[in-house]
C-alpha cells in the first residue's frame, strides 16, 4: 500500500521539478542567449514481486539544454560574415556621399576651375574674370583640402573603432577565461549548469560579431578560441589562459594597422583579419579608403604640377612671367591636404602667351604671322663636351680631342645660353691649332675666318646648327658695341682688374675690397726660333708689330714696351716670366692680349701665354665651340673649362629683347636683334612638309605665315609684355581639361570620376552582399531558435501537461490515503 | 519547425521597420522630386551622374564664352558698317572734289566735311566692347587702337596677335581683330605703302590744296580701303555664322545631356506614388496581421 503513496509522491516531486523548468523557460522567454531547457523523467527501479517486476514510480532525471553545437557554430560564422559587411557598407556609403557630393566632391570644383579658365580666355584683360579665376583656383585647392580632411576623418574614426573593438574583444576573452575556470569543476558538459553554457555561447556569439573565431570545446564545455588560420595559431583563450590582442600602426606604412596577440609576452602577428566587424573595417581601410586617399594625393600632385607648368610659362597682366599657382604646405608635401593656392594678386594671373609677333602695318604682303615656342631638340651637342660640362667653380673640367687629316675639326660641344663667366683654355697648342666659336646660325664669333671648304664641313645641322644656317664673319673677334649681341667674349690672354681684401686695422672688420691694377703673368718663358708676324697679336686692341725671333725674353719685353704708349701696358721680366701690367693707378681697364687675323694660339705660346676663351657675364645665345687644326695631319688638343653657373633659359633670353624678321626678298630673310642691332641669322624660307603655309623657326620660336610674305615685309617678335588681351596661356589651361594625363589614358576629371565609380561599385557589391548575408544570418538564427528558442505556446501546453500529471499524481496519493483509511476502518 | 516567441516578435518588428524605412525614402524622394537623394542611394550611378553634370556644366560654359564672342562680333559689325558708310560718303565727296568745275571755296567746304568724316573713322577705330576693351587693338586691349601723334599723324598702337577662344569641344573661333586688318594700309605699286589714316590725310590735303592728281589718287586709295573693310565685314559675318551654328549645336547637345541626367536622377512621380501606396498597404497589412498574431496565445485559452 505504501508503494502507491511513494509512487504518487515520486511523480509529484518529478512534475514539480518539471513545472519549475517550464516556468523557468517562461520566465526567460526574452532572455538573450537563453537556451530552452527540457526535463527528462525516467522510471524508478522496479521491484521484484513474485514473478514480476512492479514499477516504483518516476523520478526527475535531469534538465537538458535544447542545443545543437553545429547550429550554434553556423550562427557564429554567419554573424561574423554579416557583421563584416555592415561597417564596410556604412563607411563606403559615407565615402561615396563625400566623393560624389556636389558641394564637397571634387568634380564640381575641377569643372569650375576650367570653366573660369575658359571665361578668362574670353576676356583676359578683365579684373573680374581674373579674380573669378583666382577664386575658383582657390576653390579647387580648398576642395582638395576638404576632401582630404573628410578622408582623414574616416581614417581616424575607423582607427578608433578598431581600438574600441579590440578592447571589447579582450574583455570578452577574459570573461571566457573565467568561465573556463568555473567549468573546470565538472568533467562533463552534461553536468555543467545550463546557464554557464548559455553564457559561454552568448560571449562567443558576441565575439564572433567582432572578429571571426575558431572554437574547440573540451568535454567539460570549456572552449579554446583562436583567430588564426588553424587552431594552433592566434590563440586568444585556452583553458584559463587568455591572450590580449592589440592594434598598432605599421612601421612601414602609416596608413596600415597591424594586429598583435600578446604584444608584451610572446608576440604573435595576425596576418589579416577578414571577417567580423574589425575585418569589415580593415577591408574598408585597405581596399577602399587608402587607395582613394592615395589617388586623391596623386591627383593633387599631377594637377598642381601641370597647372603650375602652364602658369609659369605664361605672362601676367604686368608683362612678367607667371609663377606657381599652387603649392603644398611644408608639413604635407605632395598631399591633397596640403594643397594651397598661392597667388593673391589678380594681376599675377598669367593668361597671356610669352611671345607675340607684330606684322608691320605697312607690309605690302597680306601675310599674318602666328608665333609659337617649343624648346627645340637640336641635333649635335647639348652641353660642353664630357668633363668640360663639369667645370663649374670650384671644379675644373678637362677634355682631350683628336683631329685628323680627314676631320680637321673637333667639337668641344655647346656653351648653353646663360653660361656665366666661362673660361675655356687651350693647353699648349701646336702651331696650327685654334678655337672656333660659332652660333647656331653660322655667325663666326672667335677664331680664324673659315674657308669655303671648312664652312661646308662645319655648317651642318648634325653639328648643332639651325637648318639653313649661313656663314658670316661680321662679328669675328669683335669687341664692345661691334660684337655679337654685345657679348663680352674674347679669345687670347686676359687679366682683369684685381681686388685685394682689406681689414680695418683697428677693428679687424672686413672692408670692401680694394681694386688693384690688372697684371697679366705668363708661364715660364721658353725660347723659340720663330718670330711673330706683324699684326698676329693685338694688345688691348692695338696691333703689335713684327718680332723677328722669340729667343730672348728681354728682347721681347723691350719689343712690347716700345708700344706702351698705344697699349697702355708695360712689360717686364719677372723670374723668367713675361709680366704685362697696367699702371698702378689704372684700376678700371683690363689687359687683353688677343689674336689678329693672321695670329694663332702658337704665337701667344711664344710669349708664354695660354689661349683662352673668356666670356664675362652670361652668354646670350647658344655657342658652338670647335678645335681646328689647319696642318692637315693628326693631332690632339687638351682643353680645360671653368664657369660659375648656368642661369636662365633660351626662352627667357629670347623674351628679353625684341627681334625683327625682315624679308630682303620674297624668300630670303634676316633676323635682327633690335637692341644691339645684331644680325642673328640670314636664311631662305624653306618648304616645311608639316605645313602648307610658309614657316620659319629660330631657337624654338616658330613663325607661321598665313600666306607667303613679300619682299620688304617686317615682323617683330617680342616678349609680349603688354598684350594683356592675349589668352594663349589660358587656352593651354583650358586644353588641360581634355588631356589624358592620368594613368590609363584618363583626364584628371575622368580619373576622379573613375575613383568615384570604383568606390561606388564597392558600395553596390557590399549592399548586395549585406542583403544576402543577412538572409543567411536570419536562417541560422531561425534554425537556432527552432531548437533553443522558447515558444510560449509550447510552454503553455507543457505547463498544462505537467500540471495535469502533477494533479493526477496527487490524486494517486489521495487514493493511497483513502485506501489506507479504508484499511484503518476495517474493524 | 518551432517558432520561438521572441523570434516572432523580433521578426515582425524588423519587417515593419524595413517597410517604414522604404516609405520614408519614397516620401523624401517625392519631397525633393529626385530619384537619387544622395550618391549612396545609387552608388553605381554616382560616377555617371557626375560625368553628365560636368558635361552640362561644360556646355553651359562654352555657350557663355560664345555669347561673349557674339557680343563682341556684334559690336564689331556695328563699327564696321558705320565705317563702311563713312568711306562711301568720303568717296562721294572725293569724286565731287575731283570735279574741275569746283571752286577752291567749294573744295574747302568739301575738305571740312572730309576732315569730320576722317575724325569719325578714327573714333570708330577706337570702339570698345561692353567690357571696355578696345575692339581693334589686337591684344593691347586697354590701349586705344589709333592715336594722333604730335604731328597729327595717326599711329596704330595695337598689335596683330590673333587670339582664338574655345567654342565647344575641339573647336576654336577667332576672337581679336587687329585694327590694321580692318583699317588697312594702302598698297602702292611703287612699294611706297601708306597707312589708312595717312591716305585719308593725303586726300584731305589734296582737296584743301586743290591738287587734282592727289585727289584722284585718294579716290583710288579709298576704293582699296573700302575693299579691305568689306573683306573684314565678310569675315565678321562668317565668324558670326560659325558661332551661331556652334551655339545651336551646343544647346542641342546640352539638352540631350540634361534629359539623360534627368532620366537617371529625377523622380518618376507616377511610379513613386504607386510605390508609396503599395508600401503603405504593406505596412498596414503587416501591422494588422501582427496585432492579430501577437494577440494569439495559448494561455488565453487555458482556463485553470
Amino acid at each position: 500500500m505504501s508503494d502507491l503513496l511513494s509512487i504518487g509522491s515520486s511523480g509529484v516531486t518529478a512534475y514539480q521539478r518539471a513545472l519549475a523548468t517550464v516556468s523557468n523557460n517562461i520566465a526567460n522567454v526574452s532572455t538573450d542567449g537563453y537556451t530552452r531547457q527540457d526535463v527528462s523523467l525516467s522510471a524508478n527501479q522496479p521491484r521484484l514481486l513474485g514473478n514480476g517486476y512492479l514499477g516504483t514510480g518516476a523520478r526527475f532525471d535531469s534538465v537538458q539544454r535544447q542545443y545543437d553545437a553545429f547550429v550554434e557554430s553556423n550562427l557564429r560564422s554567419s554573424n561574423s560574415d554579416l557583421e563584416s559587411q555592415k561597417p564596410l557598407l556604412s563607411y563606403v556609403n559615407r565615402l561615396i556621399d563625400v566623393m560624389g557630393d556636389e558641394s564637397i566632391g571634387l568634380t564640381t570644383a575641377m569643372n569650375r576651375f576650367f570653366e573660369s579658365s575658359r571665361d578668362l580666355s574670353s576676356d583676359p584683360a578683365s579684373v573680374v574674370t581674373r579674380s573669378t579665376f583666382l577664386r575658383d583656383a582657390d576653390g579647387l585647392s580648398s576642395r582638395f583640402q576638404q576632401l582630404a580632411s573628410q578622408f582623414d576623418l574616416l581614417d581616424k574614426e575607423t582607427r578608433q573603432s578598431v581600438d574600441t573593438d579590440v578592447g571589447q574583444i579582450n574583455s570578452l576573452t577574459q570573461q571566457l577565461g573565467l568561465l573556463n575556470k568555473q567549468m573546470a569543476k565538472h568533467s562533463s558538459e552534461a553536468t555543467q549548469p545550463s546557464e554557464l553554457l548559455d553564457q559561454r555561447d552568448r560571449l562567443l556569439r558576441e565575439l564572433s560579431g567582432l572578429i571571426a573565431v575558431k572554437t574547440k570545446f573540451d568535454p567539460n564545455g570549456a572552449v579554446l578560441v583562436s583567430v588564426g588560420d588553424t587552431l594552433d595559431q592566434g590563440i586568444l583563450v585556452q583553458k584559463t589562459t587568455t591572450r590580449a590582442i592589440s592594434a598598432s600602426q605599421s612601421s612601414i606604412d602609416n596608413n596600415k594597422l597591424e594586429f598583435t596577440i600578446d604584444a608584451y609576452g610572446s608576440p604573435e602577428t595576425i596576418p589579416s583579419i577578414g571577417s567580423g566587424k574589425i575585418g569589415g573595417i580593415m577591408n574598408f581601410r585597405d581596399q577602399v579608403l587608402n587607395p582613394a586617399s592615395d589617388s586623391l594625393n596623386d591627383l593633387a600632385e599631377v594637377m598642381a604640377r601641370e597647372i603650375n607648368t602652364i602658369h609659369r610659362e605664361g605672362v601676367d597682366a604686368e608683362g612678367l612671367l607667371g609663377g606657381d599657382l599652387f603649392a603644398f604646405s611644408a608639413d604635407k608635401p605632395l598631399q591633397a591636404a596640403g594643397m594651397q593656392m598661392i597667388i593673391k594678386d589678380v594681376n599675377r594671373v598669367a593668361a597671356a602667351g610669352q611671345f607675340r609677333v607684330i606684322d608691320d602695318p605697312l607690309n605690302s604682303g597680306t601675310a599674318q604671322a602666328r608665333i609659337m615656342y617649343s624648346a627645340t631638340d637640336f641635333a649635335g651637342p647639348t652641353g660642353l663636351l664630357d668633363d668640360l660640362a663639369l667645370g663649374q667653380i670650384p671644379q675644373i673640367g678637362t677634355a682631350t680631342v683628336t683631329t685628323t687629316a680627314d676631320q680637321s675639326f673637333a667639337s668641344l660641344g655647346l656653351i648653353p645660353v646663360g653660361t656665366q663667366d666661362l673660361s675655356l683654355t687651350l693647353i699648349s697648342p701646336n702651331a696650327n691649332q685654334s678655337f672656333q666659336v660659332l652660333t647656331r646660325d653660322g655667325r663666326h664669333l672667335l677664331g680664324r675666318a673659315l674657308s669655303d671648304e671648312q664652312q661646308s664641313l662645319l655648317l651642318k645641322t648634325s653639328n648643332g646648327l639651325e637648318d639653313g644656317a649661313t656663314y658670316n664673319s661680321t662679328y669675328l673677334n669683335t669687341s664692345g658695341t661691334e660684337s655679337y649681341l654685345e657679348m663680352d667674349i674674347f679669345m687670347g690672354a686676359k687679366a682683369d682688374v684685381g681686388s685685394a681684401q682689406q681689414f680695418n686695422s683697428a677693428t679687424l672688420e672686413l672692408l670692401s675690397p680694394e681694386k688693384t691694377a690688372a697684371v697679366l703673368t705668363g708661364n715660364t718663358f721658353v725660347a723659340s726660333a720663330d718670330g711673330i708676324e706683324a699684326g698676329a697679336l693685338t694688345l688691348n686692341g692695338h696691333s703689335l708689330p713684327e718680332l723677328a725671333s722669340a729667343t730672348d725674353l728681354d728682347d721681347m719685353v723691350s719689343w712690347l714696351n716700345s708700344e706702351s704708349d698705344s697699349t697702355g701696358v708695360t712689360a717686364s721680366n719677372v723670374d723668367g716670366k713675361l709680366v704685362l701690367s697696367r699702371p698702378s693707378d689704372d684700376t678700371t681697364n683690363d689687359i687683353r692680349l688677343g689674336l689678329g687675323s693672321n695670329g694663332t694660339p702658337a704665337d701667344l705660346t711664344r710669349l708664354g701665354f695660354d689661349t683662352r676663351i673668356s666670356i664675362e657675364g652670361g652668354t646670350t645665345d647658344d655657342l658652338l665651340v670647335f678645335v681646328t687644326d689647319s696642318s692637315g695631319g693628326d693631332s690632339t688638343a687638351s682643353v680645360s673649362a671653368q664657369f660659375t653657373s648656368i642661369e636662365g633659359s633660351m626662352k627667357q633670353t629670347l623674351r628679353a629683347s625684341p627681334l625683327t624678321v625682315t624679308f630682303t626678298s620674297d624668300t630670303a630673310y634676316k633676323i635682327v636683334d633690335t637692341s644691339t642691332d645684331t644680325v642673328l641669322a640670314e636664311r631662305e624660307l624653306e618648304s616645311d612638309s608639316s605645313s602648307t603655309t610658309p614657316t620659319l623657326t629660330y631657337r624654338g620660336l616658330r613663325l607661321e605665315f598665313s600666306t607667303a610674305p613679300k619682299s620688304g615685309d617686317v615682323f617683330t617678335i617680342d616678349g609680349n609684355t603688354d598684350g594683356i588681351g592675349n589668352n594663349e596661356t589660358m587656352l593651354l589651361m583650358v586644353a588641360l581639361e581634355d588631356e589624358a594625363l592620368m594613368p590609363g589614358g584618363l583626364t584628371m576629371t575622368e580619373a576622379y570620376i573613375e575613383r568615384v565609380n570604383q568606390v561606388g561599385s564597392v558600395a553596390r557589391q557590399s549592399a548586395i552582399a549585406e542583403q544576402a548575408l543577412s538572409v543567411v544570418y536570419q536562417q541560422a538564427q531561425e534554425a537556432r531558435d527552432g531548437i533553443s528558442g522558447v515558444s510560449l505556446d509550447e510552454e503553455a501546453s507543457a505547463l498544462v501537461r505537467f500540471q495535469q500529471a502533477y494533479q493526477a499524481n496527487a490524486k494517486v496519493m489521495q487514493v493511497s490515503m483513502a485506501l489506507f483509511d479504508a484499511i484503518l476502518q476495517v474493524r | 519547425m518551432k517558432i520561438s516567441t521572441s523570434f516572432l516578435f523580433d521578426r515582425a518588428t524588423e519587417r515593419m521597420s524595413t517597410i517604414q524605412n522604404r516609405l520614408a525614402t519614397t516620401q523624401a524622394q517625392m519631397a525633393e522630386s529626385k530619384q537619387i537623394l544622395s550618391p549612396s542611394d545609387a552608388p553605381d550611378q554616382a560616377a555617371a551622374i557626375q560625368r553628365l553634370k560636368g558635361e552640362v556644366q561644360r556646355q553651359d560654359s562654352h555657350m557663355r564664352t560664345l555669347d561673349v564672342a557674339m557680343r563682341r562680333y556684334t559690336a564689331e559689325e556695328t563699327a564696321l558698317t558705320a565705317s563702311g558708310d563713312v568711306l562711301i560718303r568720303m568717296k562721294e565727296l572725293g569724286l565731287q572734289a575731283a570735279n574741275d568745275t569746283l571752286s577752291p571755296d567749294d573744295r574747302e567746304a568739301v575738305g571740312v566735311e572730309l576732315q569730320a568724316l576722317r575724325d569719325q573713322l578714327l573714333s570708330l577705330g577706337n570702339t570698345r566692347d561692353d567690357s571696355g576693351n578696345y575692339l581693334f587693338s589686337g591684344t593691347r586691349v586697354q590701349t586705344p587702337a589709333f592715336e594722333e601723334n604730335a604731328a597729327g599723324e595717326v599711329v596704330y598702337q595695337g598689335d596683330q596677335t590673333q587670339t582664338r577662344i574655345p567654342a565647344g569641344v575641339e573647336r576654336t573661333v577667332q576672337f581679336t581683330r587687329a585694327g590694321t586688318d580692318v583699317f588697312s594700309r594702302v598698297v602702292r605699286e611703287s612699294g611706297d605703302n601708306l597707312g589708312f589714316f595717312d591716305a585719308l590725310d593725303k586726300l584731305i590735303e589734296g582737296v584743301n590744296g586743290n591738287q587734282t592728281s592727289q585727289i584722284q589718287q585718294g579716290i583710288s586709295d579709298l576704293a582699296q580701303m573700302h575693299n579691305n573693310l568689306t573683306l573684314s565685314q565678310a569675315q565678321n559675318g562668317s565668324d558670326q555664322t560659325v558661332v551661331q551654328s556652334q551655339l545651336d549645336v551646343l544647346s542641342e547637345t546640352n539638352l540631350r545631356f540634361k534629359s539623360t541626367l534627368s532620366e537617371i536622377e529625377d523622380l518618376d512621380y507616377a511610379e513613386a506614388v504607386t510605390r508609396m501606396n503599395k508600401e503603405m498597404m504593406a505596412l498596414e497589412a503587416a501591422m494588422g496581421s501582427f496585432s492579430k498574431i501577437s494577440g494569439l496565445s495559448l494561455f488565453d485559452y487555458i482556463r485553470g
